[in-house]
């Protein structure tokens, strides 16, 4: 008499049914306890690097994020708002009445000493040569500084910079314009608008705070910690260094066998991350321990 | 378990209830488990394989849109998962389960000398070679097609077949059909 092979197979393994709930829950557990530890360390890191890396032959489409506004705007808005109300017809019809009194003799007597006054400084060599070399000096340090501000001068780079505020910097602007040598990162800070240059706090020096530091690592033992749907934050252990580091300042000396850190991996397979990949790995300066991979290629098991 | 009550389970996951969880886990383990079983051939594999599918069930809950059958959808992922799993560690996967379960791999010689009658399935599956017993487990346990185990095992569908034939012979003479 035949058994049914199917039938019997089935029911021995269903015999021995594992009982994996228990473990399933410390999962869970364990996995919900690490993405709030990531979610902190991982909050808002963003880059552009891939745009210039890749130029217009990669499409990268960045992490989505939540738009969050600075505390300064709710601020910022009203009084904006109030400038715009009172402000601006004072300075309407107060430029009506100076035009009105600009036909008046009042306006004529008061205009007469400067014209007196010019005309003494003009028949003056004393006073009105050493102003003019004052000046052309001073446009000759200005016009210094500019390039020392600017390496990489064009007239793109020049408009982005405006002033020594970091955060007026206009990265996005920077990049279109083919500005791609020097502006490459842009590292966001804490608070969403604060854009970070790494060591480059001065204008003098922005330029070698924005730094590219690319590799291809291989890389082994990703522990995911599931941030959110969109980012997977993982700690990396660098395996074996496969390419240079471009462009890096002084103050990174590129990626060792055994360095570990955190980094956000781009999460295209959920758990199939699990593995050895060949990545591009994005230096952030500044930001110790964050770093934007992403996988080029699986690294097979006979590699 | 009907569409409905899995769509309740998935809402109550995505509320961060792990009831929802536990309800699917109690509804299907007998259905996952031998699906993964059948194609990483390992049982603690096996095990960590179907843990790991309800961990990312869980997680995955929060984006989850249900338009087919629930079932082929979790059977679906579940096979994924194993395939993917084979396909890491198909080195390491080398160990014998029957082996590591102490029972003793059955010789053709043997297998001779034993009743026919008297061999359990378990015992029947052990008399196969490996690479044969993995065919037949993904044939029979998880349901999948020549086609599909021959991409599972990244082998020619040619191969697939003839380890299949050759185990079905084996069992045969021991009385399996």
């Amino acid at each position: 008499m035949s058994k049914d092979l199917s039938k019997e197979y089935k029911e021995a393994v269903m015999n021995d049914l594992p009982d994996l709930w228990g473990k399933i829950e410390a999962a869970i557990d364990a996995g919900e306890e690490q993405k709030e530890t990531s979610s902190i360390k991982s909050d808002t890191v963003e880059t552009v690097n891939e745009k210039v890396n890749a130029g217009a032959a990669r499409d990268y489409v960045p992490a989505k994020k939540k738009k969050k506004f600075p505390v300064w705007i709710f601020a910022a808005i009203p009084s904006a708002a109030i400038l715009l109300i009172a402000v601006v017809p004072l300075l309407f019809f107060g430029g009506l009445a100076a035009t009105k009194n600009k036909n008046s003799t009042g306006t004529m007597y008061d205009a007469a000493p400067n014209a007196v006054e010019y005309t003494d400084a003009a028949a003056s060599d004393d006073y009105y040569v050493p102003e003019t070399a004052e000046s052309a000096d001073w446009e000759n340090v200005a016009e210094a500084e500019e390039i020392d501000e600017y390496p990489n001068n064009d007239g793109n780079s020049k408009n982005t910079y405006s002033g020594t505020d970091n955060k007026s910097i206009d990265y996005a602007a920077g990049l279109e314009n083919g500005d791609r040598n020097e502006l490459t990162h842009v590292a966001q800070g804490e608070d969403e608008g604060d854009y970070d240059f790494g060591d480059a706090q001065t204008p003098g020096t922005v330029s070698e705070g924005i730094v590219k530091g690319n590799q291809e690592t291989a890389i082994v033992d990703i522990l995911l910690i599931y941030d959110d749907y969109e980012e997977t934050a993982a700690f990396v252990i660098v395996k074996e260094v496969i390419g240079d580091e471009r462009l890096c300042n002084d103050n990174f000396n590129g990626f060792e066998v055994g360095d570990c850190f955190d980094a956000i991996i781009d999460p295209d397979d959920g758990f199939e991350e699990l593995g050895k990949y060949k990545v591009v790995i994005s230096f952030i300066p500044g930001k110790d321990g964050i770093y934007r991979i992403e996988k080029i290629e699986e690294i097979s098991e006979s590699d | 378990m009907t569409q409905e009550k899995f769509a309740d389970c998935i809402n109550r996951i995505k509320n961060k209830d792990k009831s929802g969880l536990k309800d699917i886990y109690d509804e299907y383990l007998g259905y996952i488990y031998p699906i993964i079983y059948g194609i990483v051939n390992q049982k603690e594999n096996a095990e960590d394989v179907t843990q790991d599918f309800f961990v990312k069930l869980y997680s995955m809950a929060e984006n989850m849109e249900l338009k087919d059958s629930h079932k082929t959808f979790l059977a679906t992922i579940a096979r994924n998962m194993a395939i993917d799993f084979v396909r890491k560690n198909s080195r390491s996967i080398a160990v014998d389960d029957f082996v590591e379960e102490g029972i003793e791999p059955v010789s053709n010689d043997k297998v001779e000398e034993k009743v026919i009658g008297d061999m359990t399935v378990t015992e029947a599956l052990a008399t196969l070679s490996e690479k044969e017993r993995t065919v037949v487990s993904m044939k029979i346990l998880s349901d999948m097609t020549f086609n599909e185990i021959s991409e599972a095992l990244q082998i020619p569908m040619g191969t697939v077949t003839w380890r299949y034939q050759e185990a079905i012979k084996k069992l045969r003479r021991l009385g399996y059909e």
